[in-house]
């Protein structure tokens, strides 16, 4: 399972054996893939981080730990030649860039599945998010990239100048960034109490999220966005965090073909956020039980047998950080889905 | 009644921050042995910053001198001596030097207790991975935060009173600094004189001329 964690492509053991994960299936290139170069390939021993071509294209690296080796496949070259080129000239892709939007969607949905694992071990847990960091870095400064090839004064104009893939590769990237964070937060949550406040782009923020959370949600669950605010409350870094995990549970706890609907109010001396989406429905009698460590709702866990309980602790930490807190409202009335309750749950949080 | 009103840096005029001549004049350094960790630095330069890469510690003399208005630091492998966690005790020297030099701390390893110092020394936290926006605006932040140059005349007064120099003549070196500000004379040669009159030690002469000049140049361009 630890294995799972950082390995959404099929990965290489001590033992040279293609894994697959329960979770996640082998890259579709190497399935038919004979060439066992790659699955013996542990790099070199003075350096944890190396890389390999595979014939098929495919670049391969090594990360190792005092107990294992990890080897991914379907990444690109971390020396900065291979990628930039690549994809700057727009032919032939070493990587192309639906396969690293779906490396990209995959780690970050695995990521997300390794909760438990990584509280059962949390010193391993950190060394395993610290060993993956190279690889994340890698994709995030390949995906700006081909966005700093356009015209455009500001980072953002070059961003609105370049194509649907390349911005949905970007903002892949985003929610591989984000998800590392909040693994970081909910691994060790007194993290989030490093920092002073700053002035913080709410609506920017939450506009970011979105984006990237409609790569993770597909094409079944709506995502729409209201309001508007230009506010810039003085939040520690820790609210990205508050606002993701809140986001991420409308997601995961989400029925199918139902609109997930975000609002940014701004009535003048604060900015709030809530969160609405059709899901299994919260008691009434379950308001506070959800925000304490390790507990989830009755029908959330009739619904998924993912999740901790720990997200939504985490963020009503972060908001009494902040002087507020979560607001929670139950649906007023339920359906029952597969005999689940369902209907609509609303998360609200004040940021001053 | 004394017929002179009392000049001092709280009473120049303030005006709004014009960002881009900000950050033309805001010098920032980033110190990083992975290559990957900080986004590319053209992608800044080209939206007008003023920003230098450095793979590890080229010039410690440099930051101490306060060369550089902003340091981004990582924590480890920037020195390549002091063991694995370098970037802390390049942070103490630095803090120790000048305490008011801006210091952006830039890790992954926000989560491993020993670097609680690290996290907690340094005036602003970065966490790895960072995407372009949130750099920009963790860098937009200690930009808008040290234009205020009350911030330079606080560091400047704060070493100048650790050397025991008098009220008195800080108060002749802050009237020496609104008077040049107020003639938008940014030339070292007068402010150097007299800082040098007040004390001996010529690594704290350095520095507050240095902060002195700044401050001028902002205060100038804010006129």
């Amino acid at each position: 399972m630890a294995y799972e964690l950082f390995s959404p492509w099929p990965m290489v053991s001590k033992a040279g054996d293609l894994a697959a994960g329960s979770i996640l299936p082998i890259h579709p290139t190497c399935r038919t893939c004979d060439h066992k170069k790659c699955r013996a390939f542990h790099g070199n021993a003075s350096t944890n981080l190396n890389v390999l071509k595979c014939p098929k294209g495919l670049n391969c690296f090594a990360h190792k730990d005092d107990k294992e080796t990890v080897v991914f496949i379907g990444l690109g070259d971390p020396s900065r030649v291979d990628l930039p080129r690549s994809f700057s000239r727009h032919r032939e892709y070493v990587v192309a860039p639906d396969i690293v939007r779906q490396w990209i969607l995959r780690t970050t949905h695995a990521i997300d599945h390794a909760h438990l694992v990584m509280t059962e071990d949390t010193e391993r847990a950190i060394q395993g998010l610290h060993n993956i960091q190279p690889a994340v870095n890698m994709v995030l400064r390949a995906a700006e990239r081909p966005i700093n090839m356009h015209a455009g004064s500001t980072f953002e104009q070059r961003l609105d100048a370049s194509t649907q893939a390349e911005r949905d590769l970007y903002y892949a990237a985003n929610l591989l960034t984000w998800m590392i964070d909040i693994q970081h937060d909910l691994v060790r949550p007194e993290t989030i109490l490093h920092g002073e406040r700053s002035s913080t782009p709410i609506y920017e923020m939450v506009d970011r999220f979105v984006r990237s959370f409609r790569l993770l949600a597909g094409p079944h669950k709506r995502i729409r966005l209201e309001g508007q605010s230009y506010r810039r409350p003085r939040c520690f870094d820790s609210v990205a965090t508050l606002l993701f995990i809140i986001l991420h549970n409308a997601i995961k706890y989400s029925i199918e073909n139902q609109e997930i609907v975000i609002r940014v109010n701004d009535p003048g001396n604060y900015v709030e956020v809530s969160i609405e989406s059709y899901g299994p429905a919260i008691r009434k009698e379950e308001l506070d039980l959800v925000f304490t460590a390790g507990a989830r709702g009755r029908h959330a866990r009739e619904f998924t047998t993912e999740g901790s309980g720990r997200g939504l602790y985490v963020a009503h930490m972060i908001a009494q950080k902040h002087g507020t807190y979560i607001e929670c409202t139950p649906p007023h009335h339920t359906v029952d889905y597969d005999g689940i309750p369902c209907g609509t749950n609303t998360f609200a949080v004040r940021l001053y | 009644m004394w017929p002179f009103k009392k000049r001092t840096i709280a009473s120049l005029p303030h005006k709004r921050l014009d960002m881009a001549k900000l950050k033309q004049t805001t010098s920032i350094v980033v110190i990083d042995d992975d290559p990957n960790a900080f986004p590319e630095v053209s992608t800044f330069r080209a939206e007008g910053y003023n920003i230098t890469e450095w793979r590890k510690v080229e010039s410690l003399s440099q930051l101490e001198s306060a060369a550089f208005d902003i340091i981004v630091l990582d924590v480890t492998g920037v020195a390549g001596k002091w063991g694995p966690k370098d970037g802390l005790e390049i942070l103490r020297l630095l803090k120790d030097a000048n305490p008011r030099q801006y210091i952006i701390a830039f890790s992954g390893q926000r989560s491993v207790h020993q670097l609680e110092e690290f996290w907690k020394l340094a005036d602003a936290q970065m966490k790895k991975p960072v995407t372009v926006s949130d750099c920009k605006r963790k860098l937009d932040d200690a930009i808008e935060e040290l234009a205020n140059i009350e911030h330079y005349w606080v560091k400047i007064r704060e070493r100048l009173q650790s050397c025991g120099v008098s009220e008195k003549k800080l108060a002749q070196v802050e009237d020496q600094i609104v008077r040049q500000v107020e003639l938008g004379d940014t030339s070292p040669g007068k402010i150097r004189t007299l800082i040098a009159s007040c004390v001996e030690n010529e690594k704290v002469q350095n520095l507050a001329v240095n902060l002195a000049v700044k401050l001028i140049t902002a205060g100038a361009a804010a006129l």
